[in-house]
C-alpha cells in the first residue's frame, strides 16, 4: 500500500496507528497517555451514558393500547394467522391443547380478485373434470353406435340397455372419487359427540363387512 | 430498504400472522418479485401454506402480482412500506374516531381488520356490534350515511377489480370509480338482519380499503398545527389549521408549494367563529409572527386584496427534520454537542479550529466532541486540497458539513434499529413468562365460565386465589414492562412518519 510509506512510516515501524504530527492535528498533546490495546470485546450491554426521557402517559395513548391489541388479537384468532400442520408430538402445556381443539377457521376469498394458480386444489380439478367428462360422453356414444349395430336381436338390445346403464353407474362412481380424492378442504371433521350414541344403533344391526 | 428494516417486517408480520406467512413474506423481502413456485423452492414449505400465505399476504396488501411472461402465473412483489404501516393502524382508528365519531371508527376498524370488504357486509357488522349495547340504537340509514360520507372524504377507495376470467386478473379501476359509492339497498339489510340470513347484496364484488395517503395527510396536518400551537399558542394553531383547510380548495394536498391564498378569506372565517377572540382582534400581529418564523411555512406572494400567502409545506418539514435531528443529538451527546451541530449548520462549511473558536468550548473537548458527531455520522467530512506549490508539502482543508437527507435516512435506520430491540425484548419478556401468563389466562377463562353458569361469589374468589400473591406481582411487573415497550413502539412511529414525510417532500 502506499498509503503507508507516505505517512513516514518505516515498515514494520512502530505499532501505533498514527505517528505524532498527527497526533498533535487531532488535539492529542504530547505529555498525554495514549489508550493502551483493547485485549477485551466489549461488553455485550454496555452502560448507558445518558438515562433516556420518560415516556409521557395519557389516556389517549392508553387507547391506541387498546386498540393495536385488539386488531392484533382479532387477526391472530381469524384464518390469517397460518400455523404449520401440527407434529404428532403431543403439546406439553395444557393451553396448547386447548388451542389446538379450536376449530381452523378457513379465510374466504373472492377468487376473481387472486391469480388462479394460488386457490385450493378442490376449485382447479372441477375446472379440470369438466373437460374430461366431454369427452367420456363422446366416447361413450362411439361405444353405443358399435354396439347398437352389432345388436339385431331385442333382446340383446335389452341386455346392452342394461349394460349401458352399469356403465354409467361405473361412470359416475368414478367421478365421485376423482371429486373428493386430494384435498380435504371442503370436509368437515369436527366431531362434536353427537354421533357417538349413534354408533352403537348400527352395531345392533349386524357387523358391517 | 435495510436489513434492519427486514428484520423489523419480519417481527410485524410474525406478530400478526405467524411464522408461516413471515417465512413467505422475508423471502419476497429478500429475492424480490418472484414467481410461486420459487418461493415454494426456496422457503421449503408446503405448497399449500405458501398458497395461503400468500393469499392473506395480498388480502392485507402487503404484497401486489402481476401477470408473468406467461399468463397462467403470476410474479409476488412485496410492499415494505405497507407492512410498516401496520403499526400506525391504530393511530388510524383513533384518528376516524376523533373526526367522525364512534360509528365511522368501527367501520374502519373492520375494514382494517378484514383488509378489504363490501360496503354492505361492513354496515351489517356494525350494525350487529351496536345493537349489543341497547341504549345507543343505530338505524341503516344513519350507517349508510357515515360510510359514504367517509368514502366522499376519500378516507375509504374502492379497490381495482378485473372484468376478464384470466389465470391471473388484471386489476384495474376505471377514472372516477375510485371515490364513487355503488348502490347499498337498506331494504335488503334490514331484511336480512331480521331473519337472519345470508344475502345476496347488490353491492357484492365491490370492495373497499383504506385510504392510507388521506390519513397521512391529516396527520401531517395535525404535526403542523401542533407544531404552532407549541411554539406559539392555541390561537397561531388555529390560525394554521385554518390556512391549510383553504389550501385545500385550491391546491393538490401533497403539493411542495400552495397555490396563493388570499387571507381576507381566513380573516372572513374567524370573525364568524366565536371560539379564538384574541386571534380576531391581533389578527395582522399572529399572520406576521407566523411569516417571520424559522419555519418558513408562509410567504407572501401577493399585496392584492389585503395580501396572499403561500404555503411552503416543504421547507416546514425540512425545518421539522431539522429539529428532530437536533434533538436526537442533544439526546445522545449533550448539549455542547448539539451546539457544535447547530454550529455547522449554520455555516455549512466549517473547519475543525473555527469550530472551537465560535463554539466557545475549550480545544480539546470541542474536537472530541465533532469527531463523536463525526462517528456517529451526524457530521460529514468534506475534503479541499490544495495543489502543492514547486515540491512543498500538499495541504489539504477538513471541512465539517451535514448532508441533511442522509442524517435523516440514518436516524430511520436508528428508529427501525430501536424498534426491532423494543419487539425482540417483548417475545423475550413473554417467552420467558410464559407459564405464569398461560396459568393466567386459564384462571380467567375459568372464572368466566363461571360466570356464565352463575357461579356465587365465594367460589369465584376461589378460582381467583388460585393465583398466589408473589404470581400477581409478577404478572403486574409483566403487564407493566409489556405497556411500556408497546408505548415506544407507538412513540418511534410518530418519530418515523415525520422523518418519511421529509424524505418524501425531498
Amino acid at each position: 500500500m502506499s498509503g503507508r510509506g507516505r505517512g513516514g512510516r518505516g515498515r514494520g515501524g512502530s505499532a501505533k496507528s498514527f505517528n505524532k504530527e498527527q497526533l498533535t492535528a487531532l488535539g492529542v498533546g504530547a505529555k498525554e497517555l495514549l489508550p493502551g490495546p483493547v485485549t477485551q470485546p466489549p461488553p455485550l450491554y454496555p452502560l448507558l451514558n445518558r438515562k433516556p426521557v420518560p415516556l409521557n402517559q395519557s389516556l389517549e395513548m392508553d387507547y391506541l393500547l387498546i386498540l393495536r391489541q385488539d386488531f392484533i388479537d382479532h387477526i391472530q384468532l381469524s384464518g390469517s394467522y397460518i400455523k404449520l400442520p401440527q407434529n404428532k408430538m403431543k403439546p406439553e402445556q395444557e393451553i396448547d391443547k386447548l388451542v389446538a381443539q379450536l376449530p381452523v377457521a378457513k379465510e374466504k376469498y373472492d377468487w376473481t380478485l387472486f391469480p388462479s394458480e394460488l386457490r385450493p386444489k378442490m376449485y382447479a380439478k372441477r375446472n379440470k373434470q369438466k373437460t374430461a367428462k366431454e369427452v367420456n360422453i363422446e366416447q361413450r356414444l362411439t361405444v353405443l353406435e358399435k354396439l347398437e349395430e352389432k345388436s339385431d336381436d331385442a333382446d340383446v338390445a335389452v341386455n346392452n340397455n342394461e349394460a349401458d346403464e352399469e356403465v354409467e353407474d361405473v361412470e359416475e362412481i368414478d367421478e365421485d372419487e376423482e371429486m373428493d380424492d386430494g384435498t380435504d378442504y371442503a370436509n368437515n371433521y369436527f366431531d362434536n359427540g353427537e354421533a357417538y350414541e349413534d354408533e352403537d344403533d348400527n352395531l345392533e344391526d349386524g357387523p358391517i363387512y | 430498504m435495510s436489513a434492519q428494516l427486514g428484520k423489523v417486517l419480519a417481527l410485524i408480520i410474525s406478530d400478526r400472522f405467524g411464522p408461516v406467512v413471515e417465512k413467505v413474506g422475508m423471502y419476497l423481502f429478500q429475492y424480490g418479485t418472484s414467481p410461486l413456485l420459487y418461493i415454494v423452492k426456496n422457503t421449503g414449505l408446503p405448497l399449500g401454506k405458501v398458497k395461503e400465505s400468500l393469499c392473506v399476504l395480498i388480502k392485507y396488501r402487503l404484497v401486489f402480482f402481476v401477470p408473468n411472461k406467461n399468463e397462467n402465473i403470476a410474479n409476488y412483489t412485496f410492499i415494505a412500506d405497507n407492512v410498516l404501516l401496520m403499526l400506525r393502524y391504530p393511530k388510524y382508528i383513533h384518528l376516524i374516531k376523533r373526526k367522525f365519531g364512534d360509528e365511522s371508527e368501527m367501520i374502519v376498524e373492520e375494514i382494517l381488520q378484514k383488509g378489504y370488504w363490501t360496503a354492505s357486509d361492513v354496515i351489517q357488522k356494525v350494525f350487529q356490534r351496536l345493537s349489543k349495547n341497547v341504549d345507543n340504537a343505530v338505524s341503516f340509514g344513519q350507517l349508510k350515511d357515515k360510510f359514504v360520507s367517509l368514502v366522499t372524504a376519500k378516507y375509504l377507495v374502492r379497490i381495482p377489480y378485473s372484468e376478464e376470467d384470466r389465470p391471473v386478473p388484471n386489476l384495474i379501476l376505471q377514472e372516477g370509480e375510485l371515490h364513487s359509492i355503488s348502490e347499498i339497498d337498506i331494504q335488503q339489510l334490514v331484511i336480512s338482519a331480521k331473519t337472519g340470513q345470508p344475502f345476496c347484496f347488490p353491492d357484492q364484488g365491490v370492495y373497499w380499503a383504506v385510504n392510507f395517503d388521506r390519513f397521512h395527510q391529516d396527520m401531517r396536518d395535525k404535526i403542523i398545527v401542533a407544531a404552532f400551537t407549541r411554539k406559539f399558542d392555541e390561537n397561531a394553531g388555529e390560525l394554521v389549521r385554518l390556512l391549510l383547510q383553504q389550501m385545500y380548495i385550491r391546491t393538490q394536498p401533497w403539493a411542495d408549494v400552495s397555490n396563493p391564498v388570499p387571507i381576507i378569506e381566513i380573516k372572513d372565517i374567524i370573525k364568524k367563529q366565536t371560539g379564538f377572540p384574541q386571534l380576531n382582534v391581533f389578527f395582522d400581529q399572529y399572520v406576521n409572527v407566523i411569516e417571520q418564523d424559522s419555519c418558513n411555512l408562509i410567504r407572501k406572494s401577493g399585496e392584492a386584496s389585503g395580501g396572499s400567502f403561500q404555503i411552503f409545506l416543504k421547507e416546514a418539514f425540512t425545518q421539522f427534520a431539522w429539529e428532530v435531528i437536533e434533538q436526537c443529538v442533544l439526546e445522545k451527546l449533550d448539549s455542547k454537542a448539539a451546539r457544535i451541530f447547530r454550529l455547522v449548520k449554520l455555516k455549512q462549511y466549517i473547519e475543525p479550529d473555527q469550530i472551537q473558536q465560535l463554539a466557545m468550548i475549550p480545544a480539546k473537548e470541542a474536537k472530541r466532541l465533532s469527531y463523536q458527531l463525526f462517528e456517529e455520522n451526524f457530521l460529514q467530512i468534506q475534503e479541499l486540497r490544495k495543489a502543492p506549490v514547486g515540491n512543498g508539502p500538499s495541504k489539504s482543508f477538513m471541512l465539517f458539513h451535514i448532508n441533511l437527507p442522509q442524517v435523516a435516512q440514518m436516524i430511520l435506520e436508528l428508529c427501525y434499529k430501536t424498534l426491532f430491540n423494543i419487539m425482540t425484548r417483548r417475545s423475550h419478556e413473554k417467552v420467558m413468562n410464559k407459564r405464569i401468563i398461560d396459568k393466567k389466562q386459564r384462571v380467567d377463562t375459568i372464572s368466566m365460565g363461571m360466570r356464565a353458569q352463575g357461579a356465587s361469589e365465594d367460589q369465584l374468589a376461589d378460582i381467583e386465589e388460585m393465583i398466589t400473591p408473589p404470581e400477581r406481582e409478577i404478572l403486574e411487573k409483566i403487564d407493566r414492562t409489556m405497556k411500556k415497550l408497546t408505548l415506544v413502539e407507538l412513540e418511534i412511529d410518530d418519530t418515523i412518519f415525520l422523518l418519511q414525510m421529509y424524505l418524501i417532500y425531498e
